[in-house]
Protein backbone atom coordinates (compact mmCIF):
# COMPACT_ATOMS: atom_id res chain seq x y z
CA UNK A 1 0.00 0.00 0.00
CA UNK A 2 1.53 3.33 -1.03
CA UNK A 3 -0.20 6.51 -0.51
CA UNK A 4 0.86 8.97 -3.49
CA UNK A 5 -1.40 7.10 -5.96
CA UNK A 6 -3.54 9.51 -4.06
CA UNK A 7 -1.79 12.94 -4.43
CA UNK A 8 -3.95 13.39 -7.74
CA UNK A 9 -6.91 14.06 -5.97
CA UNK A 10 -8.14 17.71 -5.91
CA UNK A 11 -9.09 18.70 -2.66
CA UNK A 12 -8.32 22.00 -0.29
CA UNK A 13 -6.35 19.84 1.62
CA UNK A 14 -4.13 18.66 -1.58
CA UNK A 15 -3.46 22.45 -2.43
CA UNK A 16 -2.75 23.39 1.33
CA UNK A 17 0.81 24.69 0.85
CA UNK A 18 2.99 21.76 2.03
CA UNK A 19 5.20 23.99 4.49
CA UNK A 20 2.08 25.22 6.19
CA UNK A 21 0.37 21.59 6.23
CA UNK A 22 3.36 19.95 7.64
CA UNK A 23 3.80 21.98 10.28
CA UNK A 24 -0.16 22.53 11.54
CA UNK A 25 -0.78 18.82 11.49
CA UNK A 26 2.97 18.07 12.32
CA UNK A 27 1.68 20.10 15.67
CA UNK A 28 -1.18 18.21 15.57
CA UNK A 29 -0.07 15.08 15.50
CA UNK A 30 1.98 16.06 18.52
CA UNK A 31 -1.00 17.01 20.69
CA UNK A 32 -2.43 13.68 19.83
CA UNK A 33 0.46 11.66 21.21
CA UNK A 34 0.74 13.71 24.51
CA UNK A 35 -3.22 13.83 24.59
CA UNK A 36 -4.07 11.78 28.75
CA UNK A 37 -8.12 12.59 28.35
CA UNK A 38 -9.94 9.85 26.67
CA UNK A 39 -12.90 12.53 25.94
CA UNK A 40 -10.09 15.09 24.49
CA UNK A 41 -8.71 12.04 21.81
CA UNK A 42 -11.99 10.72 20.84
CA UNK A 43 -12.39 14.76 19.72
CA UNK A 44 -9.18 14.51 17.93
CA UNK A 45 -9.71 11.84 16.21
CA UNK A 46 -13.48 12.92 15.31
CA UNK A 47 -11.50 16.08 13.78
CA UNK A 48 -8.89 13.60 12.04
CA UNK A 49 -12.00 11.93 10.28
CA UNK A 50 -13.20 15.48 9.60
CA UNK A 51 -9.53 16.39 7.50
CA UNK A 52 -9.79 12.64 5.92
CA UNK A 53 -13.38 14.01 4.73
CA UNK A 54 -11.77 17.67 3.61
CA UNK A 55 -9.31 15.59 1.71
CA UNK A 56 -11.94 14.08 0.26
CA UNK A 57 -10.10 11.26 0.46
CA UNK A 58 -12.16 7.99 -0.58
CA UNK A 59 -13.71 5.61 2.33
CA UNK A 60 -12.30 2.35 1.04
CA UNK A 61 -8.71 3.69 0.70
CA UNK A 62 -8.87 5.18 4.42
CA UNK A 63 -9.90 1.84 5.80
CA UNK A 64 -7.52 0.14 3.57
CA UNK A 65 -4.68 1.47 4.90
CA UNK A 66 -6.03 1.17 8.74
CA UNK A 67 -6.22 -2.01 7.90
CA UNK A 68 -2.91 -3.19 8.97
CA UNK A 69 -2.98 -1.33 12.14
CA UNK A 70 -5.54 -3.18 13.39
CA UNK A 71 -4.32 -6.27 12.73
CA UNK A 72 -1.20 -5.59 14.61
CA UNK A 73 -3.99 -3.91 17.73
CA UNK A 74 -6.04 -7.11 16.90
CA UNK A 75 -2.63 -9.30 18.66
CA UNK A 76 -1.67 -6.62 21.07
CA UNK A 77 -4.92 -5.17 22.74
CA UNK A 78 -5.37 -9.31 24.63
CA UNK A 79 -1.85 -8.90 25.39
CA UNK A 80 -2.29 -5.37 27.07
CA UNK A 81 -5.55 -6.30 29.07
CA UNK A 82 -4.52 -9.65 29.80
CA UNK A 83 -0.88 -8.34 31.49
CA UNK A 84 -1.19 -5.11 32.64
CA UNK A 85 -3.13 -3.73 35.95
CA UNK A 86 -4.46 -4.63 39.23
CA UNK A 87 -8.49 -3.93 39.22
CA UNK A 88 -9.60 -7.53 37.87
CA UNK A 89 -12.69 -6.84 35.51
CA UNK A 90 -13.94 -10.00 35.06
CA UNK A 91 -12.24 -13.42 34.86
CA UNK A 92 -12.65 -16.65 32.31
CA UNK A 93 -10.81 -19.53 33.95
CA UNK A 94 -7.01 -18.82 33.86
CA UNK A 95 -8.52 -15.41 31.44
CA UNK A 96 -8.14 -12.39 33.83
CA UNK A 97 -9.40 -8.76 32.41
CA UNK A 98 -7.55 -5.78 34.17
CA UNK A 99 -9.76 -2.38 34.03
CA UNK A 100 -6.05 -0.52 33.44
CA UNK A 101 -4.96 -3.19 30.86
CA UNK A 102 -8.61 -2.37 29.14
CA UNK A 103 -8.53 1.27 29.69
CA UNK A 104 -5.05 1.37 28.54
CA UNK A 105 -5.79 -0.30 25.14
CA UNK A 106 -8.17 2.04 24.30
CA UNK A 107 -5.74 4.83 24.46
CA UNK A 108 -3.52 3.51 22.49
CA UNK A 109 -5.97 2.28 19.92
CA UNK A 110 -7.33 5.92 20.02
CA UNK A 111 -3.86 7.56 19.78
CA UNK A 112 -2.78 5.07 16.77
CA UNK A 113 -5.60 5.17 14.90
CA UNK A 114 -5.57 9.01 15.26
CA UNK A 115 -1.88 9.58 14.63
CA UNK A 116 -2.03 7.25 11.69
CA UNK A 117 -5.24 8.55 10.14
CA UNK A 118 -3.51 12.00 10.32
CA UNK A 119 -0.25 10.23 8.40
CA UNK A 120 -2.64 9.42 5.34
CA UNK A 121 -4.00 12.63 5.64
CA UNK A 122 -0.03 14.19 4.90
CA UNK A 123 1.58 11.44 2.61
CA UNK A 124 -2.02 11.31 0.12
CA UNK A 125 -2.17 14.61 -0.11
CA UNK A 126 1.90 15.26 -0.69
CA UNK A 127 3.97 13.84 -3.04
CA UNK A 128 7.00 12.78 -1.69
CA UNK A 129 9.58 15.36 -3.59
CA UNK A 130 7.27 17.87 -2.52
CA UNK A 131 7.59 16.85 1.11
CA UNK A 132 10.90 16.54 1.20
CA UNK A 133 11.21 19.75 -0.17
CA UNK A 134 9.06 21.26 2.12
CA UNK A 135 10.80 19.80 4.97
CA UNK A 136 14.37 21.28 3.90
CA UNK A 137 12.38 24.65 4.44
CA UNK A 138 12.44 23.97 7.93
CA UNK A 139 16.12 23.65 7.82
CA UNK A 140 15.49 20.08 8.44
CA UNK A 141 19.21 18.57 7.75
CA UNK A 142 19.59 16.54 4.82
CA UNK A 143 20.45 13.21 6.67
CA UNK A 144 17.08 13.66 8.57
CA UNK A 145 15.20 14.30 5.47
CA UNK A 146 16.80 10.81 4.28
CA UNK A 147 15.83 9.52 7.19
CA UNK A 148 12.26 10.17 6.93
CA UNK A 149 12.35 9.39 3.72
CA UNK A 150 13.70 6.09 4.33
CA UNK A 151 11.18 5.66 7.72
CA UNK A 152 8.08 6.78 6.05
CA UNK A 153 8.86 3.54 3.09
CA UNK A 154 9.61 1.33 5.86
CA UNK A 155 6.24 1.58 7.72
CA UNK A 156 4.09 1.42 4.40
CA UNK A 157 6.28 -1.56 2.85
CA UNK A 158 5.80 -3.14 6.88
CA UNK A 159 1.98 -2.35 6.89
CA UNK A 160 1.84 -3.88 3.19
CA UNK A 161 3.60 -6.81 4.10
CA UNK A 162 1.52 -7.81 6.97
CA UNK A 163 -1.19 -7.11 5.23
CA UNK A 164 -0.41 -9.61 2.30
CA UNK A 165 0.89 -12.20 5.19
CA UNK A 166 -2.18 -12.42 6.69
CA UNK A 167 -4.52 -13.16 3.33
CA UNK A 168 -1.38 -15.62 2.46
CA UNK A 169 -2.38 -16.76 6.24
CA UNK A 170 -6.36 -17.18 5.64
CA UNK A 171 -5.63 -19.12 2.24
CA UNK A 172 -4.05 -21.63 4.51
CA UNK A 173 -6.48 -21.85 7.00
CA UNK A 174 -5.10 -18.83 9.61
CA UNK A 175 -8.01 -17.18 11.78
CA UNK A 176 -7.00 -14.48 13.95
CA UNK A 177 -8.49 -16.08 16.78
CA UNK A 178 -5.84 -18.92 16.12
CA UNK A 179 -3.28 -16.12 16.14
CA UNK A 180 -4.03 -14.73 19.47
CA UNK A 181 -3.75 -18.52 20.70
CA UNK A 182 -0.73 -18.94 19.18
CA UNK A 183 0.65 -15.83 19.56
CA UNK A 184 4.27 -16.09 20.01
CA UNK A 185 4.17 -17.83 16.23
CA UNK A 186 2.20 -14.29 15.32
CA UNK A 187 4.77 -12.20 16.95
CA UNK A 188 7.90 -14.18 15.46
CA UNK A 189 5.77 -13.31 12.33
CA UNK A 190 5.82 -9.67 12.95
CA UNK A 191 9.91 -9.64 14.02
CA UNK A 192 10.44 -11.21 11.10
CA UNK A 193 8.37 -9.17 8.77
CA UNK A 194 10.13 -6.05 10.59
CA UNK A 195 13.31 -7.03 9.82
CA UNK A 196 12.65 -7.89 6.03
CA UNK A 197 11.03 -4.43 5.30
CA UNK A 198 13.85 -2.51 6.90
CA UNK A 199 15.58 -4.54 4.29
CA UNK A 200 13.63 -3.75 0.92
CA UNK A 201 13.55 0.09 2.61
CA UNK A 202 17.15 0.20 2.38
CA UNK A 203 17.34 -1.61 -1.10
CA UNK A 204 15.01 1.15 -2.95
CA UNK A 205 17.28 3.59 -0.87
CA UNK A 206 19.96 2.16 -2.68
CA UNK A 207 18.59 2.10 -5.78
CA UNK A 208 17.70 6.12 -5.85
CA UNK A 209 21.21 6.84 -4.75
CA UNK A 210 22.28 4.67 -7.77
CA UNK A 211 20.18 6.96 -9.83
CA UNK A 212 22.41 9.94 -8.79
CA UNK A 213 19.83 10.81 -5.61
CA UNK A 214 22.02 12.61 -2.63
CA UNK A 215 18.98 13.39 -0.31
CA UNK A 216 17.14 16.63 -1.71
CA UNK A 217 14.81 16.59 -5.03
CA UNK A 218 15.13 18.18 -7.73
CA UNK A 219 13.08 21.41 -7.27
CA UNK A 220 10.31 21.08 -9.04
CA UNK A 221 7.50 23.54 -7.25
CA UNK A 222 7.83 26.67 -5.83
CA UNK A 223 6.20 27.49 -2.56
CA UNK A 224 3.81 30.78 -2.12
CA UNK A 225 1.29 31.36 0.56
CA UNK A 226 -1.74 32.48 -0.08
CA UNK A 227 -4.65 33.55 2.62
CA UNK A 228 -6.39 30.34 2.06
CA UNK A 229 -2.75 28.94 3.52
CA UNK A 230 -3.28 30.91 6.53
CA UNK A 231 -6.89 30.41 6.88
CA UNK A 232 -6.42 26.39 6.44
CA UNK A 233 -4.08 26.78 9.13
CA UNK A 234 -6.10 28.98 11.46
CA UNK A 235 -8.28 26.08 11.84
CA UNK A 236 -6.30 23.52 12.87
CA UNK A 237 -4.47 26.33 15.46
CA UNK A 238 -8.18 26.66 16.92
CA UNK A 239 -8.73 22.70 17.39
CA UNK A 240 -4.88 22.40 18.90
CA UNK A 241 -5.42 25.35 21.29
CA UNK A 242 -8.47 24.31 22.78
CA UNK A 243 -7.69 20.51 23.08
CA UNK A 244 -4.49 21.66 25.07
CA UNK A 245 -6.38 24.19 27.26
CA UNK A 246 -8.69 21.14 27.82
CA UNK A 247 -6.02 18.71 28.82
CA UNK A 248 -4.11 21.25 31.18
CA UNK A 249 -7.61 22.79 32.89
CA UNK B 1 38.71 -25.17 -13.51
CA UNK B 2 37.65 -26.21 -17.06
CA UNK B 3 40.11 -25.79 -19.91
CA UNK B 4 38.08 -22.48 -20.52
CA UNK B 5 40.14 -19.59 -19.41
CA UNK B 6 40.47 -15.77 -19.89
CA UNK B 7 40.82 -14.63 -23.42
CA UNK B 8 44.61 -13.23 -23.81
CA UNK B 9 44.63 -9.16 -23.53
CA UNK B 10 46.37 -6.65 -25.10
CA UNK B 11 48.11 -4.48 -21.88
CA UNK B 12 49.12 -1.75 -24.52
CA UNK B 13 45.09 -1.22 -25.18
CA UNK B 14 42.87 -0.42 -22.69
CA UNK B 15 39.24 -0.67 -23.29
CA UNK B 16 38.53 -2.26 -19.76
CA UNK B 17 34.84 -1.33 -18.60
CA UNK B 18 34.95 -3.21 -15.23
CA UNK B 19 37.77 -5.41 -13.55
CA UNK B 20 37.84 -7.27 -10.32
CA UNK B 21 41.02 -8.25 -8.82
CA UNK B 22 40.85 -11.17 -6.27
CA UNK B 23 37.72 -10.28 -4.95
CA UNK B 24 36.07 -12.03 -2.17
CA UNK B 25 33.08 -10.99 -0.06
CA UNK B 26 31.02 -12.69 2.72
CA UNK B 27 27.96 -11.06 4.52
CA UNK B 28 27.96 -10.37 8.38
CA UNK B 29 26.77 -14.13 8.92
CA UNK B 30 30.37 -14.76 8.24
CA UNK B 31 30.14 -17.35 5.64
CA UNK B 32 31.95 -16.59 2.03
CA UNK B 33 29.87 -15.81 -1.07
CA UNK B 34 32.61 -14.95 -3.16
CA UNK B 35 35.91 -16.21 -3.67
CA UNK B 36 39.07 -14.41 -5.03
CA UNK B 37 37.05 -13.60 -8.59
CA UNK B 38 38.83 -12.41 -11.06
CA UNK B 39 37.24 -10.68 -14.24
CA UNK B 40 37.59 -8.36 -16.76
CA UNK B 41 35.17 -6.97 -19.29
CA UNK B 42 35.86 -5.09 -21.98
CA UNK B 43 33.84 -1.66 -23.04
CA UNK B 44 30.66 -2.67 -25.38
CA UNK B 45 31.21 -6.60 -24.27
CA UNK B 46 27.83 -8.55 -23.55
CA UNK B 47 28.52 -10.58 -21.08
CA UNK B 48 26.14 -13.69 -19.27
CA UNK B 49 26.47 -14.75 -15.52
CA UNK B 50 25.12 -17.68 -15.06
CA UNK B 51 24.97 -20.19 -12.20
CA UNK B 52 22.38 -21.98 -10.19
CA UNK B 53 20.76 -19.88 -7.11
CA UNK B 54 22.96 -18.60 -4.65
CA UNK B 55 25.74 -18.82 -6.63
CA UNK B 56 26.58 -15.29 -5.80
CA UNK B 57 25.56 -13.04 -8.69
CA UNK B 58 23.43 -10.78 -7.56
CA UNK B 59 25.94 -10.25 -4.20
CA UNK B 60 28.66 -9.57 -7.15
CA UNK B 61 26.48 -7.15 -9.13
CA UNK B 62 25.75 -4.99 -5.45
CA UNK B 63 29.73 -5.28 -5.15
CA UNK B 64 30.53 -3.76 -8.72
CA UNK B 65 28.15 -0.45 -7.78
CA UNK B 66 29.04 0.08 -4.54
CA UNK B 67 26.14 -1.38 -2.91
CA UNK B 68 28.95 -3.68 -1.12
CA UNK B 69 32.41 -3.51 0.15
CA UNK B 70 34.46 -6.32 -0.80
CA UNK B 71 36.51 -7.72 1.97
CA UNK B 72 39.27 -7.88 0.09
CA UNK B 73 40.39 -6.95 -3.88
CA UNK B 74 40.28 -4.37 -5.34
CA UNK B 75 36.99 -3.69 -7.84
CA UNK B 76 37.64 -0.24 -10.82
CA UNK B 77 35.01 0.91 -13.03
CA UNK B 78 35.76 2.95 -16.00
CA UNK B 79 39.64 2.97 -14.08
CA UNK B 80 38.08 4.47 -11.43
CA UNK B 81 38.36 2.04 -8.04
CA UNK B 82 34.65 0.89 -6.48
CA UNK B 83 34.06 3.05 -2.94
CA UNK B 84 31.60 1.43 -0.82
CA UNK B 85 28.35 3.40 -1.50
CA UNK B 86 29.49 5.77 -3.42
CA UNK B 87 28.05 5.68 -6.71
CA UNK B 88 28.94 6.09 -10.31
CA UNK B 89 26.38 7.49 -12.47
CA UNK B 90 28.32 5.58 -15.69
CA UNK B 91 26.97 2.36 -14.44
CA UNK B 92 23.42 1.29 -12.99
CA UNK B 93 21.70 -1.37 -11.66
CA UNK B 94 18.62 -3.72 -12.41
CA UNK B 95 17.56 -5.08 -9.37
CA UNK B 96 16.17 -8.29 -8.96
CA UNK B 97 12.95 -7.38 -7.85
CA UNK B 98 11.56 -4.26 -9.43
CA UNK B 99 9.34 -3.94 -6.32
CA UNK B 100 12.81 -2.40 -5.07
CA UNK B 101 13.34 -0.23 -7.51
CA UNK B 102 9.91 1.80 -8.38
CA UNK B 103 9.05 4.57 -5.47
CA UNK B 104 7.08 6.99 -7.12
CA UNK B 105 3.32 8.27 -7.49
CA UNK B 106 3.75 7.78 -11.34
CA UNK B 107 5.88 6.10 -13.95
CA UNK B 108 6.58 9.50 -15.42
CA UNK B 109 7.98 10.58 -12.11
CA UNK B 110 9.89 7.41 -11.58
CA UNK B 111 11.54 7.86 -15.09
CA UNK B 112 12.37 11.23 -14.60
CA UNK B 113 13.98 10.94 -10.86
CA UNK B 114 17.76 10.07 -12.32
CA UNK B 115 18.01 12.29 -15.44
CA UNK B 116 16.62 15.58 -12.65
CA UNK B 117 18.96 14.09 -10.37
CA UNK B 118 21.75 14.45 -12.90
CA UNK B 119 21.18 18.01 -13.33
CA UNK B 120 19.22 18.22 -16.54
CA UNK B 121 16.18 20.54 -16.79
CA UNK B 122 12.87 19.58 -16.24
CA UNK B 123 12.26 19.58 -20.06
CA UNK B 124 15.38 17.53 -21.00
CA UNK B 125 14.59 15.31 -18.13
CA UNK B 126 11.48 14.56 -19.67
CA UNK B 127 11.99 14.28 -23.23
CA UNK B 128 14.87 11.85 -21.98
CA UNK B 129 11.88 9.78 -19.76
CA UNK B 130 9.64 9.98 -22.89
CA UNK B 131 12.06 8.18 -24.85
CA UNK B 132 13.23 5.90 -22.33
CA UNK B 133 9.74 4.46 -22.07
CA UNK B 134 9.60 4.72 -25.76
CA UNK B 135 12.05 2.46 -26.24
CA UNK B 136 10.77 -0.40 -23.64
CA UNK B 137 6.71 0.36 -25.17
CA UNK B 138 5.73 1.60 -22.11
CA UNK B 139 4.63 5.12 -23.30
CA UNK B 140 1.09 3.82 -22.56
CA UNK B 141 2.08 3.32 -18.29
CA UNK B 142 3.09 6.61 -18.17
CA UNK B 143 0.60 7.88 -15.77
CA UNK B 144 -0.14 5.24 -13.90
CA UNK B 145 1.05 4.23 -10.23
CA UNK B 146 3.77 1.66 -10.57
CA UNK B 147 3.03 -0.38 -7.55
CA UNK B 148 -0.23 -1.35 -9.29
CA UNK B 149 1.28 -2.59 -12.89
CA UNK B 150 1.62 -6.23 -13.34
CA UNK B 151 4.97 -7.64 -12.83
CA UNK B 152 6.43 -7.62 -16.14
CA UNK B 153 5.62 -4.10 -16.71
CA UNK B 154 7.17 -3.46 -13.31
CA UNK B 155 9.97 -5.01 -14.98
CA UNK B 156 9.56 -3.13 -18.22
CA UNK B 157 9.44 0.11 -16.49
CA UNK B 158 12.00 -0.68 -14.36
CA UNK B 159 14.58 -1.09 -17.47
CA UNK B 160 13.30 2.16 -18.36
CA UNK B 161 14.29 4.24 -15.06
CA UNK B 162 17.52 2.70 -16.51
CA UNK B 163 17.96 3.90 -19.69
CA UNK B 164 17.02 7.43 -18.98
CA UNK B 165 20.18 7.74 -16.67
CA UNK B 166 21.92 6.67 -20.26
CA UNK B 167 24.46 4.66 -18.27
CA UNK B 168 27.64 3.47 -20.06
CA UNK B 169 27.37 0.05 -18.09
CA UNK B 170 24.22 -1.92 -17.23
CA UNK B 171 24.24 -4.50 -14.55
CA UNK B 172 20.78 -6.60 -15.28
CA UNK B 173 19.93 -9.04 -12.74
CA UNK B 174 16.66 -11.21 -14.21
CA UNK B 175 15.74 -9.11 -16.88
CA UNK B 176 13.11 -11.42 -18.11
CA UNK B 177 11.88 -12.92 -15.49
CA UNK B 178 7.99 -12.44 -15.10
CA UNK B 179 7.76 -10.76 -19.40
CA UNK B 180 5.86 -12.64 -22.10
CA UNK B 181 7.01 -13.81 -25.40
CA UNK B 182 6.22 -10.25 -26.59
CA UNK B 183 8.47 -8.52 -24.15
CA UNK B 184 10.70 -10.81 -23.74
CA UNK B 185 11.57 -10.14 -27.42
CA UNK B 186 11.75 -6.79 -27.31
CA UNK B 187 14.29 -6.49 -24.45
CA UNK B 188 16.29 -8.87 -26.72
CA UNK B 189 16.04 -6.44 -29.47
CA UNK B 190 16.60 -3.95 -27.57
CA UNK B 191 19.67 -4.92 -25.63
CA UNK B 192 21.57 -5.91 -29.04
CA UNK B 193 21.11 -2.78 -30.25
CA UNK B 194 22.84 -0.96 -27.39
CA UNK B 195 25.87 0.56 -27.57
CA UNK B 196 26.99 -0.47 -23.53
CA UNK B 197 28.61 -2.72 -21.82
CA UNK B 198 26.58 -4.86 -20.01
CA UNK B 199 26.54 -8.13 -17.59
CA UNK B 200 23.42 -10.22 -17.58
CA UNK B 201 22.18 -12.76 -15.07
CA UNK B 202 19.57 -14.72 -15.70
CA UNK B 203 18.10 -18.60 -16.01
CA UNK B 204 16.74 -17.74 -19.35
CA UNK B 205 19.82 -19.60 -21.10
CA UNK B 206 18.07 -18.94 -24.49
CA UNK B 207 17.64 -15.46 -23.88
CA UNK B 208 21.55 -14.92 -22.91
CA UNK B 209 22.28 -17.30 -26.13
CA UNK B 210 20.94 -14.44 -28.19
CA UNK B 211 21.73 -11.05 -26.67
CA UNK B 212 25.40 -12.34 -25.02
CA UNK B 213 28.81 -12.85 -26.87
CA UNK B 214 30.60 -14.49 -23.21
CA UNK B 215 29.28 -16.05 -20.68
CA UNK B 216 30.92 -16.49 -17.18
CA UNK B 217 29.75 -19.47 -15.15
CA UNK B 218 29.69 -18.63 -11.43
CA UNK B 219 28.99 -21.69 -8.54
CA UNK B 220 29.54 -21.52 -4.89
CA UNK B 221 31.13 -17.98 -5.08
CA UNK B 222 34.05 -18.42 -7.93
CA UNK B 223 34.30 -18.37 -11.27
CA UNK B 224 34.32 -22.14 -13.06
CA UNK B 225 34.28 -21.41 -16.47
CA UNK B 226 34.32 -17.92 -18.37
CA UNK B 227 34.69 -18.07 -22.46
CA UNK B 228 32.56 -17.87 -25.60
CA UNK B 229 28.62 -18.33 -24.48
CA UNK B 230 28.17 -21.17 -27.37
CA UNK B 231 30.84 -23.12 -26.45
CA UNK B 232 30.26 -23.09 -22.22
CA UNK B 233 26.43 -23.22 -22.45
CA UNK B 234 26.69 -26.52 -25.60
CA UNK B 235 29.79 -28.05 -23.14
CA UNK B 236 26.96 -31.02 -21.60
CA UNK B 237 29.26 -31.65 -18.34
CA UNK B 238 30.10 -28.64 -17.76
CA UNK B 239 26.39 -27.66 -17.42
CA UNK B 240 25.48 -30.77 -15.40
CA UNK B 241 28.43 -30.40 -13.13
CA UNK B 242 26.85 -26.87 -12.04
CA UNK B 243 23.18 -27.98 -11.44
CA UNK B 244 21.91 -26.74 -15.15
CA UNK B 245 21.17 -27.68 -18.78
CA UNK B 246 22.59 -27.44 -21.92
CA UNK B 247 19.65 -25.28 -23.79
CA UNK B 248 17.81 -27.08 -26.48
CA UNK B 249 18.68 -25.17 -28.95
CA UNK B 250 21.78 -25.72 -28.77
CA UNK B 251 21.27 -29.75 -29.94
CA UNK B 252 21.11 -30.52 -33.54
CA UNK B 253 17.53 -31.17 -34.65
CA UNK B 254 15.83 -30.11 -32.14
CA UNK B 255 13.71 -27.41 -33.56
CA UNK B 256 12.16 -29.30 -35.96
CA UNK B 257 11.36 -32.01 -33.33
CA UNK B 258 9.72 -29.26 -31.59
CA UNK B 259 7.46 -27.65 -34.16
CA UNK B 260 6.04 -30.96 -34.95
CA UNK B 261 6.10 -32.32 -31.72
CA UNK B 262 5.75 -36.02 -33.04
CA UNK B 263 8.57 -38.56 -32.85
CA UNK B 264 8.92 -39.11 -36.58
CA UNK B 265 9.74 -42.89 -36.53
CA UNK B 266 8.10 -43.77 -39.70
N1 LIG C 1 21.91 -10.08 3.07
C1 LIG C 1 22.41 -11.32 3.15
N2 LIG C 1 22.90 -11.80 4.31
C2 LIG C 1 23.41 -13.04 4.39
N3 LIG C 1 23.50 -13.89 3.35
C3 LIG C 1 23.05 -13.50 2.16
C4 LIG C 1 22.47 -12.19 2.00
N4 LIG C 1 22.09 -12.06 0.71
C5 LIG C 1 22.40 -13.22 0.11
N5 LIG C 1 22.97 -14.08 0.97
C6 LIG C 1 23.48 -15.43 0.65
O1 LIG C 1 24.49 -15.30 -0.32
C7 LIG C 1 24.41 -16.34 -1.27
C8 LIG C 1 24.43 -15.76 -2.67
O2 LIG C 1 23.25 -15.00 -2.85
P1 LIG C 1 22.93 -14.24 -4.21
O3 LIG C 1 21.69 -13.48 -4.01
O4 LIG C 1 24.14 -13.49 -4.64
O5 LIG C 1 22.68 -15.48 -5.18
P2 LIG C 1 22.27 -15.48 -6.72
O6 LIG C 1 23.38 -16.12 -7.46
O7 LIG C 1 21.89 -14.12 -7.15
O8 LIG C 1 21.02 -16.46 -6.71
P3 LIG C 1 19.64 -16.42 -7.57
O9 LIG C 1 19.93 -17.07 -8.87
O10 LIG C 1 18.72 -17.22 -6.76
O11 LIG C 1 19.22 -14.99 -7.69
C9 LIG C 1 23.17 -17.15 -0.94
O12 LIG C 1 23.57 -18.34 -0.34
C10 LIG C 1 22.41 -16.30 0.03
O13 LIG C 1 21.81 -17.12 1.01
MG1 LIG D 1 20.15 -13.22 -7.71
Amino acid sequence: MQLDYLTAIHSPMHTWDARWKLAFVGMLIFVVASAREYTNLIVLYLFALGLIVYSKIPLSSYLKSLKPLFLILIMMIPLLSLTSGGTILTQWGFLTIYKEGLHLSGMVTLRACTIISLSIIIFSSTKLPVLVQALSYFRIPKGLCFLLIVTYRYIFLYLDKVDKLITAAKLRGYTVIKGIRHIKNTTAILVTLLVRSYDQSERIYQAMQLRGFTGSFPVTQHFKTTWQDIAKAGIIFACLVSILSLEIL
Amino acid sequence: MFGINFKPRDPMKNNTSISLVDCSFSYTTGQRILSNVSLDVDIGERVALIGPNGAGKTTLFLLLCGILAPTDGTITVKDKKVKHNQFNQAISYLFQSPDDQLFSSTVIDDVTFGPLNSGLTQKAAFDQAEVALASVNCQSLRDKPPHNLSGGEKRMVALATLLAMQPEIMLLDEPTSNLDMKNRRAIITLLCSLKKTLLISSHDLEFLLETCSRAIILDQGTIVADGPIRTLLADEDLMQAHHMEKPHSLFPHTHRRSVEGIPRDH
